[in-house]
Formats: structure tokens, sequence, C-alpha cells
């Protein structure tokens, strides 16, 4: 046969053009030979050459195209118009083990993003660039370099630190644990971001994103809050050697800072001077704006230093604080090598990202070197690929809360808000040579200069990472292949920080006004994480006849998970400037900690096909995990789920799904058993420690062990579909689910007088339900012109269905008297705190004395952290080779704590502050309260110099559930790009393959409802997906808003 | 496929077995059953001074009127205008940490019954009824039978005179166990109170008892009578030197409690000035001590009590004078002699001896501050034991100096004390008024209880809140039930 075809075959170079119906050339085509192993791709052009014998089949495919077959008749010139497929578009996704299934065939939502879209405006975090383009996906940007991205995925489900997804690269789990402080406390907090940071952005090549429980059933009760699962780029086998260069540079300011008053000035109760150390009168030395009204005047201010003072006029400033930031950047530069050859590929990536941000000095920079292999050899049954990840991560945090002068100090924001209207922040800038500003002569002893603050106190990261995985598989024959993964992440992280000490010289200013020393401090932590976990599958995959189809995959895997961690801290330095644990003669204090935990799991799937058009699919899986008690470590959950391709034609496609599933958890480490810790006895703002007095001591832990604890089993229907309409002009995908869990396994406080803190078990049912809409159109489409909207919206109701017998509610979180809470009935995470008391005529029953509301005298309710809905809306544009495309989030609802507007409120800088003009006014509607049930009318003003306190929690508790539990909606331009791609005739000489530039911005504009001037609602003090996040910020860093350039080229 | 099932099965017995599994144990920590009773003793001692050393030190310092909150600051306006709530951490954290201390007093009492250590058993007794009636003294029914036991997570309140008796009753339980058949370890550096002096820990017991007796002799003359009677005339062998905690050190979290959080922990160190009622009776008493307790040499004023919208600079008022190093007392040699010297006056047992006690008890207190008090007890004195008085007087004389006496740490024991006695008493007028009489009680200026002063803390919501069977909050207005 072979002899004679070559006698007769002619054979000879085709080359001609690939575009699609409209004429547009589609590179990256593939043009096969039939029945050979001859290939090519197309160029930037469309355009191909190949050889091949008339009479041949030219076999022409391009993802989301129809493929099409053309014989090879005389001529040497054969172009081709392909038409889209309505039903192929993303229609492969990436699941379970790395494996690619049809979409169609998926009996729940998944959502597919390309790379080239995650990085097409950033390039530091690429979750970022998720947020309103998969419905259901809550995510919250990070308000510095570095920061943490809060990604939740159909609502919360648990009270405890597991709401976030769970990350799968290319097959294997990795770390996604935050390195920040704790998510409670509010004295001094950082946020250092995730380990999911570490991720290379330009070395995505496409992220899937799974919402439901048809995740668990893949990859195990991690994936219980679902999973992203990340493919990197591969090289092309059969392709030369190429070279990716992308370049971007970006240019940060400050976004939202709040919306002061311009009003008032420095001062207090009215005035602007305060009594002298000595005795007299001088220029006031508050941390306020509560003085007289802005007049123009010359005056003197600040304290007297060397008998010299400095003067200013008395006018306001409006951007004072503003000034303070600078314009940060980041520089990111990458190459990619890749390549192949017929039986092998390689990729190999380097990224290398610098970044400073908007606070001057380098205390929010971030630098980042990633480099990672992806390479894979390839026999006649078998094939081995192995992915190799290393980061290095150095970063410094800004440190957020109120800070502690008794450990490492002020906190930037905290001292920054303080600074009184009027006074011009930049010009504190110096307090090395300008005797004003140094801490002995700072005009206030109550706050310190932030300048200061952010160039003395320094919380340092740093993190080596290592992460991949080795993939065998083998075909044991031609239906069955056997697959074995093994895949390791390695992480080294570290952390420095400092708090400066302050000494004040005895007889300066701030020491005779009382100014409280700064002790100084240092902690070193360093902690080590080791995460190995193996797979072995076997799929099976055959048709039974005609008409059906089945898979089946059976598998186990294996995982291990190490921790280790030291912490060192003393307070309490010797020599100032000197930042070493052994610069104390204070006990230092320190813990030590090491975790291991084991996971093994069995599984099997099974999916039969009908005519390619209905789908069933069926998962179990069996766990076993060591974080249980012996004899309740084992629990399977199930999940089923059916897709029917209802309509497919070459212009429209419909699909509709619907499943179950089980999904199974089980509850963090060492729980299961009480522990003894070193003893501490607590005294209010102090602790008495041992070593005391020459002997240890320890002390039965807080928390009470549970040998009870039962894995928490949640039970997710969902319905939906997905439909491709008028040649993919409209599509749709659309998702209902309703997820029910029954003992979810939570932290339950105890009543004190148990002597326990708190028990962890499963006390709480939840109900979460909502749905999911991803809209698409295309209102315009020419030869030159498309323009392209598409619009998600997500809604998800959360609801506790019960608690343990006689309890109402479960507190989560608290701060300033604001308590954040689980109650029947409600949704997770509702507000409570003591309003204005009302009578029953509605009136506000003040202090007869002082004119102030009264408080109620039980917690009100004040609205809760859940969001109404989560809108996205995304416009893509494009003319001849330029693109343009920007994207608004709208997310409604929601309620939270803000400190800044506390702070605010107590400094005179909020708008709120300008009541009346500050004058003396009568509480509306209020009267007050004669003692025999009745009420008269109130006829005490809140006079002039109590109005300082009528916004200060201290005078007027109550002002926080009014004044400091917020709306957080918001609208928000998030980003926008335009970006031209080069046409071959411009660069076809050059040598380069293709060649892009891109402008765009991020986070341009925002808007917040009239209740909230102060921050913008994504702002966070604390990394990491806990509910407890959700309680508000505490003096969070201020968001960025970006400009930048990408120039991406490939030769 | 025979093939795949075998390894799938041998994967499967690769770790399906427990004992690899069985991991979920914290290398780091030891666990409860772990701990000997040398280890968890120290703690369960701290815990009680820290407890009474700073919550209930401030609350009852302010309350007792030593203190007022500074006109410069905030932190205490909400005790010293009496709006304390049920979450406010001043008074929620005492309860908070008095049963976390209690958990590892309980738990040493647990295991030296059952190991029949009476040492421990003692010792750990002590403790729990000492800090127990702290609690039910600042709160009334408390768990006291139910609490610790980590198979209930909804403890009961006892009736606070139940708690009373059940007080006495396990007193007498431990007291009545023979220390020399004590099995096992022998206390020593770990007992931080009496360096493992057992006989010093029955005086212990026996002044907690006539402690406890004394405070119903309004409420239950009769009980009182009956039990202080007894343990005087059955000669019990009472506190002849300080109960204390002593071994502070001027370093963080290693210093006493009040003064680590007052003044080294807090933002400011200026929150507790001078109130006019102690400071004014230790004027009108030239009394030495005045210039020890607050700053300024006597030149600076002090703060009307509650005043501290006073808009006077801050600077101008006395601030409280605290050392790291002042030892907790539990009960202080002085409170033993002068609760003695009451007992006897009262039921006139050995009455004679109660001006010796008395005397013994100013001395020693000046001395503890350096000084030499005879001067102010002798004849002519201003301190003078009203030998030829009524017993009210006496009474008078007693309480007044016991309060003075409670400076700096003792505030709460005093603020009970007035609340049964009376004394000091009661000023009609305010404290800016010119016949206002130094050293009475004022109603605090911002106070938000009338002519009211409180009577009581608040349960905590970290209790009511989680157990139901938790009573209702009573009102701050209601008194306890000894203050009859």
């Amino acid at each position: 046969m072979f002899g004679i075809t070559s006698v007769l075959a002619q054979e000879k170079t085709i080359s001609g053009i690939i575009s699609d119906s409209s004429g547009i050339p589609l590179p990256g085509a593939t043009v096969l030979v039939k029945g050979t192993s001859t290939g090519t791709s197309t160029d930037f052009d469309g355009k191909y050459s190949i050889k091949a014998n008339q009479g041949a089949i030219l076999v022409i495919s391009f993802v989301g195209y129809n493929t099409q077959e053309v014989r090879v008749e005389s001529s040497k010139t054969i172009n081709l118009q392909l038409s889209e497929n309505a039903q192929a578009l993303e229609e492969v996704v990436v699941t379970a083990f790395g494996k690619t299934k049809q979409k169609r065939s998926l009996g729940y939502a998944a959502t597919s993003v390309s790379g080239e879209k995650l990085t097409e405006v950033s390039t530091l975090n690429p979750f970022e660039s998720l947020s309103g383009k998969v419905a259901g996906l809550d995510i919250t940007s990070p308000n510095q370099p570095g920061a943490s991205t809060k990604i939740i995925l159909r609502g919360f489900s648990s009270t405890r630190a597991v709401n976030g997804p769970l990350y799968v690269i290319d097959g294997t789990p990795i770390s996604s644990a935050s390195n920040s402080s704790s998510s409670t406390g509010v004295g001094r907090s950082f946020d250092g971001g995730t380990n999911i940071n570490d991720l290379d952005a330009n070395n995505i090549e496409s992220i899937n994103v799974l919402k439901g429980g048809a995740a668990t059933a893949l990859y195990g009760s991690r994936a219980s809050s679902g999973a992203i699962i990340i493919t990197t780029k591969k090289g092309r086998s059969g392709e030369k050697v190429k070279v990716e260069i992308n370049s971007s540079l970006d240019f940060l300011e400050v976004a939202r800072i709040p919306h002061l008053q311009q009003k008032f000035g420095q001062g207090w109760n009215g005035v602007d001077y305060s009594g002298l150390p000595a005795g007299g009168i001088g220029a006031t030395n508050e941390n306020g704006s509560w003085g007289p009204a802005f007049n123009g005047q010359l005056r003197v201010w600040g304290q007297i230093v060397d008998n010299a003072q400095q003067t200013k006029l008395y006018s306001n400033l409006e951007d004072n604080i503003k000034d303070f930031y600078d314009i940060g950047h980041t520089y990111t530069n990458s190459v990619r090598l890749s390549g192949g050859s017929n039986n092998s590929d390689f990729s190999l990536i380097f990224t290398k990202i610098d970044t400073d941000g908007i606070i001057p000095t380098d205390a929010d920079a971030l630098n980042r070197n990633t480099l990672s292999l992806n390479t894979g050899i390839s026999g006649e049954k078998f094939r081995l690929r192995v992915n190799g990840n290393y980061a290095q991560t150095r970063q410094n945090a800004v440190n957020t809360g109120q800070g502690n002068n008794a450990g490492e100090g002020e906190t930037f924001m905290q001292e920054l808000l303080q600074i009184p209207r009027g006074v011009s922040v930049v010009d504190l800038a110096d307090y090395k040579t300008n005797p004003f500003n140094n801490n002995d002569n700072f005009y206030t002893p109550y706050s310190r200069n932030p300048y200061w603050v952010i160039n003395e106190n320094k919380t340092n990261l740093s993190r080596e990472r290592f992460y991949g995985n080795i993939n065998l598989s083998y075909d044991l024959s031609t239906n069955l292949v056997g697959t074995l993964q093994v895949g390791a992440d390695i992480l080294n992280g570290g952390r420095h920080s400092h708090g400066a000490v302050i000494n004040y010289t005895p007889g300066s200013p701030n020491a005779l006004l009382g100014g409280t020393n700064n002790v100084g401090g240092v902690t070193e932590t360093t902690n080590q994480n080791k995460f190995y976990e193996s797979f072995l599958t076997f799929d099976y995959n055959t048709a039974l006849n005609e008409n059906f189809g089945l898979e089946a995959q059976l598998g186990g895997s294996m995982s291990n998970n190490y921790g280790s961690r030291l912490f060192v801290s003393v307070t309490n330095l010797d020599i100032p400037n000197f930042y070493e644990i052994s610069n104390s003669a204070v006990t230092p204090n320190t813990a030590q900690q090491n975790t291991h935990s084991k996971r093994y799991s069995t599984f099997g799937a099974l999916t039969l096909s009908y005519k390619e058009r209905i789908y069933l699919n069926l998962t179990g899986r069996n766990e076993w995990v060591s974080t249980l008690a012996i004899g309740k470590n084992s629990f399977f959950y199930p999940a089923a789920n059916l897709s029917a391709v209802v309509l497919d034609n070459s212009k429209h496609f419909l699909k509709v799904r619907g499943g179950y599933a089980s999904l199974a958890n089980a509850p963090g480490l060492y729980s299961t058993e009480s522990s003894a810790l070193p003893a501490i006895a607590g005294a209010y703002f102090g602790t008495i420690n041992f070593p005391f007095n020459g002997i240890n001591s320890f002390e039965i832990a807080r928390e009470l062990g549970n040998i009870n604890i039962e894995p928490e089993y949640t039970d997710e229907y969902e319905i939906g579909f997905e439909g491709r309409f008028f040649n993919n002009r409209i599509n749709a995908d659309v998702a209902y689910y309703h997820k029910t869990t029954d003992g979810s396994i939570i932290n339950l406080l105890l009543p004190n007088s148990t002597g326990y803190g708190s028990v962890v078990g499963n006390y709480l049912d939840l109900e979460n339900k909502g749905v999911e809409v991803a809209l698409g159109f295309v209102p315009l489409k020419t030869d030159n012109f498309s323009w392209n909207l598409d619009w998600t919206f997500a809604k998800n109701k959360n609801k506790v269905t019960s608690l343990p017998e006689g309890i109402d509610e479960l507190t989560i979180n608290g701060a300033f008297n604001i308590n954040f809470k689980a109650v029947v009935g409600e949704p997770l995470g509702v507000f409570y705190g003591r309003t204005p008391l009302i009578n029953d005529a509605g009136q506000t029953v003040v202090d007869a004395n002082t004119g102030i509301p009264l408080q109620t005298t039980d917690e009100q309710a004040l609205g809760n952290s859940q969001r109404d809905f989560v809108m996205g809306l995304q416009n893509t544009l494009k003319y001849k080779n330029f693109r343009l495309s920007f994207a608004f989030d709208w997310k409604e609802g929601g309620q939270m704590y803000s400190y800044t507007s506390r702070l605010l409120g107590f400094t005179g800088g909020s708008i709120l502050t300008t009541y009346n003009n500050r004058n003396p006014f009568i509480v509306p509607n209020s009267v007050n309260d004669n003692g025999d049930g009745t009420y008269s009318e109130n006829t005490t003003p809140i006079d002039y110099n109590s109005i300082t306190g009528y916004y200060s929690s201290t005078n007027n508790p109550s002002t926080e559930a009014y004044n400091h539990v917020i709306d957080k909606t918001f609208i928000r331009l998030r980003d926008l790009s335009v970006s031209y791609n080069f046409p071959e005739s411009l660069i076809g000489k050059s040598g380069l393959n293709s060649l892009s530039i891109s402008l765009y911005g991020r986070n341009l504009m925002l808007w917040t409802p009239k209740g909230n001037p102060y921050v913008d609602p994504e702002v966070t003090s604390y990394g990491g997906n806990d509910l407890t996040t959700e309680f508000g910020e505490f003096s969070a860093n201020p968001a960025q808003r970006t400009y930048g350039m990408a120039l991406k080229m490939s030769f | 496929m025979k093939k795949v099932i075998l390894t799938l099965v041998i994967f499967a017995m690769l770790f399906s077995c427990d004992s690899q599994l069985d991991i979920n144990r914290n290398p780091d920590d030891l666990t409860p059953d772990d701990l000997a009773f040398a280890v968890e003793l120290p703690g369960s001692i701290t815990a009680v001074a820290g407890v009474q050393g700073a919550y209930w030190a401030i609350i009852g310092g302010i309350w007792s009127q030593m203190w007022s909150q500074s006109p410069g600051s905030s932190q205490y306006r909400i005790v010293d205008n009496y709006t304390l709530g049920t979450t406010d951490a001043i008074s929620t954290g005492g309860w908070l940490n008095a049963y976390d201390g209690l958990a590892d007093i309980r738990n040493i009492k647990r295991k030296a019954l059952a190991s029949e250590n009476w040492n421990y058993y003692l010792i750990s007794t002590v403790l729990e009824t000492y800090l127990s009636q702290m609690l039910t003294d600042w709160y009334g029914d408390i768990p006291y039978s139910e609490a610790n036991d980590r198979l209930i997570f909804q403890p009961h309140f006892d009736d606070a005179q139940d708690v009373y008796d059940a007080l006495v009753r396990d007193l007498d339980d431990a007291l009545g166990r023979n220390l020399s058949t004590s099995v096992g370890d022998v206390p020593g550096v770990d007992d931080l109170v009496f360096g493992g002096d057992m006989p010093s820990w029955v005086k212990f017991a026996n002044t907690l008892k006539l402690k406890i007796f004394l405070r119903q002799t309004e409420a239950r003359p009769a009980v009182a009578q009956a039990g202080i009677t007894a343990l005087l005339n059955s000669n019990a062998p009472l506190l002849d030197i300080d109960a204390s905690l002593t071994g502070f050190v001027d370093a963080p979290n290693l210093s006493n409690p009040l003064y680590e959080s007052d003044k080294r922990q807090l933002n400011t160190s200026l929150n507790l000035r001078a109130s006019t009622t102690m400071y004014s009776y230790l004027a009108d008493n030239s009394d030495a001590r005045q210039n020890l307790f607050y700053t300024g040499n006597g030149l600076l004023n002090s703060v009307d009590q509650g005043d501290y919208n006073n808009p006077a600079g801050p600077n101008t008022f006395a601030v409280s004078i605290l050392s790291p190093t002042t030892p907790v007392y539990f009960i202080s040699l002085e409170e033993s002699l002068f609760m003695q010297a009451e007992a006897r006056e009262r039921y006139s047992i050995n009455a004679a001896a109660a001006k010796a006690l008395y005397d013994a008890a100013v001395i020693e207190n000046f001395n503890k501050w350096g000084l030499n008090g005879a001067s102010y007890v002798a004849a002519s004195g201003v301190y003078e034991y009203p030998s030829a008085g009524t017993f009210s007087d006496k009474l008078k004389a007693i309480i007044t100096q016991k309060w003075v006496a409670s400076y700096p740490g003792n505030g709460a024991e005093a603020f009970f004390e007035w609340q049964r006695t009376g004394i000091p008493a009661t000023s009609s007028v305010p404290q800016s008024d010119a016949s206002y009489v130094p050293g009475e009680f004022a109603v605090s200026v911002n106070g938000v209880l009338g002519t009211g002063f409180p009577q009581r803390l608040l349960y905590p919501t970290g209790e009511t809140a989680r157990n139901l069977n938790a009573p209702a909050v009573v009102p701050i207005t209601t008194p306890i039930w000894w203050n009859q």
C-alpha cells in the first residue's frame, strides 16, 4: 500500500490562510495531514504551509470552531473559513486530577477563565481580575501590594477558617494559608497576604472555578467551599522554541481616603488652647479637630521648644491627609521559553515583580521572583510530566489596628488620622532635624508623628516556596490508563517585626504632658510547612455500543501535612534602634508548635453517556482523617448529577443540568483532646506570666477537647442551564443551588463558669441558597468591530437554622461593644450593639443632666454582614487590532464595623461632627424619663463643650451602634484597559511573532453610599477567609488606584 | 482489571490502619492529666491574684472611693458613673478569669481528694472558697456546686446564701482532714503564698471562715455569732502573717497586676486620680500615708468622686501612686487583726483584747508603707481606739482604718464592708459643698443611679448568653443578700 501511494503521490507544499467566518485570520489553528503525524499551525496572520500529497486530506481545527476536512487537489493554495461552533466555546474544562472533560458532560456549574484575561490588567495577583467575572465568586481585592484576596464561593458555610476554596495547581492542592496576624484582635495587626500569592500570574494557562459540592466529590473535604483549578502553561509538542516577554509598569496612587470635615481646626471642646505643663495657657496640644472654625488668622501652634514656637495660618488644608501618600510603582518582567519535539515539551518561565506601594518609604514594598518549569515526555504507552515552581517573596507589611505602646508601638493609619485638619502633614516628615517634629516636641502627647511610625516600626516577611509534582501515566490497555502523581508543597517563612523605643527627655513638653513612653519590642517568627500528596488513579473509557459510552475512574490518595513554627518576642528594649531578641532584660515570650495531620481517601467516579447528549455522573469518596477521633475518622460522601444537551445545532446550544452532592468536612487539628499550656493569669490590660519567682507553671487550656466530634455533612442540590444562542450572540449560564449543612463544626463558646472558653463540635446548622447568573451579549459584530457585554449576578441567602438547645446566639467576633453573632433564623454574622434608648412613642430618651441619649439595656440587632447581591458588568469592544474593555463591580448590602469612623468621630475629623455647625443642640425628638412611666420633653442641649463627647463612644456609648456600623455597599469601576495588537504588516520584518501593548487602570472609581464617607469597604485589617474578618476594619490601610502599561511580545 | 483491584486493595490497606491516623495530639502541649500539683498550683495562685488584683481592685478602689476617674482621660468612666454593663471587659473579665483560675484550683482539689493528698486538698479548698466568696459578694447567686465540671456545659446557679453555707462546709471539710496522713507530693516552692508551710494554710482557712461569718452579721446575726463564737472559743489559729502573693518584679507581665494593667499596659498611666473621699480623710488627719498614696505631696487637688468632666486641667489633680512590686494581699495581717478586733467587740469574747488588735493592725499598715503609726493610735492620736466609746464608735474606728489599709489593691473588700456596715458614712451633701465632712462617701457626680450607689456587678454575657440555667440579669441597684 505504502509503496503504491508513494509512487502515485506527488508531494508539494500547500499554503493558505485560515480565517473565521468573518474573514479574521485565526492564528494558532492546527493543520494536519490526515493519517500522518505531519502537522503545523497557523502563524499570527492565519498563514500556514505544509507538505502534502495530492489526494491527501487536510484536517483543520481550532478551539471553538468546527473542524473541517479538505482534500488536496491540484491547487497549491487552500484558504479556508472555519465556522464557529456554538457548543464548543470553552468546551473543555479541567477537573479532578488534571483530567480534562467536555464541559457538556458536566452536571454542575464550572466557569473557566483564560490566563490571558487574568493578566490583562493585573500581574501581581491573578485572582483580583476574577472579580465580577465569575458569578457566585465574591472576591475582595488586596488593599496593598501582597495583601490578601478574600475569595468566598456560594456564601459562608462555617464560622471557622475554612471558607476559602481549595487551590489546585496541575492536579496537586497547594497551601493558601494566611500569613497575617490573627483575625480578631484590634490592637496591632498586619496583612501579610496568603500563600496563594506565590503563584505567578504569567504562568497561568487557565483557571477553572468549581463552585459547588461536585468539587468536593472530586477533591475531597478540603474543597468543601469550592475549588479553584489552575492549569499552568505548557510547551507544545513539535513547536520550535518560542520566547515570550511580558513587561508591565504600574503606577499606584491612594484611592479612597476618608472624606473629612473642612471647617474646624485643631483643638478640643471648641477651644484652640491647652494648659501648659508648667501652668498657664499655650497653643493647643490636642490630637483632634475640635477647635473653633477656621478664621485664616496667623497664630502660634505646637510646643514651645527652646523658647521658640511655630506659627501658621489657622486655615484649612483640604488634602493634608492625601498629600501624605506617594506614587507607588510595580514593575513586572516575565520571560518564558517554550517548545518541544515530537514526544516532549517544555515551558520555563521566570517572573520578577518589584513593587512599592503608596505609603512613603519602603514600608509597603514587595519583591517576588518566581521560576517555573513544566515539562513532559511521552512514549508509546507512557507519559511523564514534571512541574516545578519556586517562589521567593520579600514583603514589608504596614501594621494596622490601634497599636500598642507596651509592645511594638503605634500603627501608621491610627496616627495619620489623628492629625487635625489644617495641619500640614508633609511638613512633619523631617523628624530628625526639625526639633518641632520629634517625639519630645511633637505637637501632641496623645499621638505620634506618622512619619516616625512608618520609618521606625517595621514588619518584614520573607518566604521561600517550592511546589510541584511528578505525574506518570501509563496505558495499561487501549481503554485503561493508570496514573500516579506525587506532589509536594514546601514552604519556609519568616517574619521580623519591631517597634522603636520612645523615652521622652525629662522636662521636654511631651514628658511634662504625661506622654507614655514606648518600651519597644522585637518579634521573630519562623515557620516551615511541608505538604505531600500522592494519588493513584485508573481511568477506563469505552463505548458500550453505538449510543452508550462509559468512563470510569477508581483511585486513592494520601496526604501528609507537617507544620512547625517558632515564635520569640521581647519588649522593653535596652539599646534603642537595635532590634534583636538579645536586646532586653525582660523574659522573652516564646512559642513553639509542631503539627502533623494525615488524610487518606479512596474514590470512584462513573460517567455514562448517551449519544453524547445525556450524561450521568456518579461519584463516591471515602476519607479517613487524623483530626477526628479513632473510630469516627472515616466518612463517605456520594454525588450524582445529570446533564442533558437538549438543543445543539449550528446556531443554538442548550444544556440543562441538575445534581446532588453530599460533602463532608473534618475538624481542624487537635480538637479531640484537652491540653495544658503555660499558665497566664489575666489581669485586665496586663497578665501575670511564668516563669514567676523562679518557678514555672501550666494550666488547663481554654479549649475543651471533644472526642465525639463527627464530620460535618452538607447536602447540596443544584440545577441550572447553559445556553448559547444565535451563533454565540447571546449566552447564558444560570444556576440555582441549595445547601444545608448539618452539624457544622464550630467553636461553641462555653459559659465562663465552666472554666473553659470553647469546645469544638457539631453545633451549628446552616443553610445557603442562591442563584448565579452569567449572561453574555454581543450587541454588535462586524468584520472590524465587535462589542461584548458580560453580566454576572449572584445572590446568596444564608441562614442559621439551628444552634445547640437553649442557645440563641453565638458570638463570632466583637470589639468596642459591638458583637458579631450567629443567631437562629438570621444570616451568619449579625451585628449587635446597644442603641440609643427609644420609648414607645418613638422618642429618644436622653440623660436629663447631659442631654446625651441613654442606651438600651440589651443589645439590639444592627444588620448583618451578608451582601444582598454581587454584580459584575464587563464590556469588551474590539476594533481591528484595538481592544477596549472595562468592568464594573457592584456589591450591594451588608454592614461592617468601621474603626476609621470611630476614630474620626473621636478626633472631630468626620463630617458628621459638623452637625448644626457644632453649636449646642438638643437631640431631635428627645425626652427625659420621669421615672413613673411618663416622659417629658428634653430641654437639655448638648452644650458647646460636650459636643466633642457626643461623637465619642466614651461619653455617648450608643454612638458605636449608631455611627460605626456602616453599610458596605459599593460600585466600583474595577478596571479599564486598551490594547493594541501590532499586525504582521508592521512587525513582520522585525522577527517578532507577536507584539501587543496595553494601557490599563484598576480601581478607577468608587462610589459608596452617604453613610460611608470613611473607607473603601473592601479594605481589611486582616487576611484570610475567616468569617471573623467580615467584622470590619481597624485603621486599615487605604486601597490604591493603579495606572499601568504592559508590553507583550513573542519571537 | 484484576491487577487494578489488587493495587487498590493494597493501597487501601496501607492507610486504613487506625494506628497511622492516631496522631491527633498536640506534640507541644501537656495534657491536663500530666499536670502535677506543683506544676498547676503556681498558676492557680496567680490567677486569683490577677482577678482580685486588677479587675476587682480597680472597680473596688473606685467604688470604695480611693480613686476617681481622671478628667484627662476616660478609661474607668463606666465604673465611676455606675453604668458597668454586661459586656464591659473590666467587669466581665473578673468573672471569666475567676472561673478560669477555679478550673485549675478545682482540678487540683479533685485529684488531691482522689489521692488523699490532704495538703493540696486544703490549699486548693482555701483558694476555691476565698475566690468564690468574692464572686458571690460581687454577684450574689453564682455557679458553685456545678461549676468547672467538664461534663456540665450549663452549670446551675446556687443561691447566694447557700453558697455561703457551702463555703464554710467545704472549709470545715478540708480542715477536718488529717494533714499528717497526707499522701504524695508535699508543697514547697510551688506554694507561692506560704512556701509549703501548712500551719499557715490552716490559719488562712480559719481567718477566711471568720471573714465569711462576719459578712453575715446583719443578715443572719445568729449564724454569724454562732460561727464566730465557736471559732474563737476553739482557739483556732488565725493569720499572724500576711496571706499574700509576693515576688513581683518591675518587668512586663511579672508585676503587681494593678500596676501592670493601669500603669504599664494602658496608654496612659494617669487614669486613677485621688478621690476627694479618701484624700480629704487622710489630709484631715494629717496622715503621712497620703503622700505615699497620691502624687503631689498634698499640694494638688483631688477629684470629687465621679467629677471627670471637671474643666480644670488634669495636671492639677493628684494621681494614684502604684508600685510594680507591691504584693497582692489575699488577707493581710492587719485585715486579720481588724476582723479579730471586731469579732471580739461584737460578741464580747475577750473584748479587752480588741484595742491591742486594733492598734497592732493600724501600726502594721503604717509599717507596710515604711512609716511608724504608733503616734496615730497613741492616746490623743487621730486614730486612737475609742475604748470608752460605744460598740458603734469602735466599729467605726475599725472599719474606717480597714478601709484606709485596703489601699491600693483591696478596695473590693472595703466596698463590701462599707455595704455591710455603712462605714464610712455617706455624705448628705456633695463633696463640693463647704459642709462636706472629709472621708464621707458621696454619690458620683456623674452617677446614673440618682442618689443610689451600685450594689453589685452584672452577670456577663459570656455567662448569660451561653448558659441556659443563668438567671435574668439582676439590676446593679439590687443589694447582695447580706447587705440588709
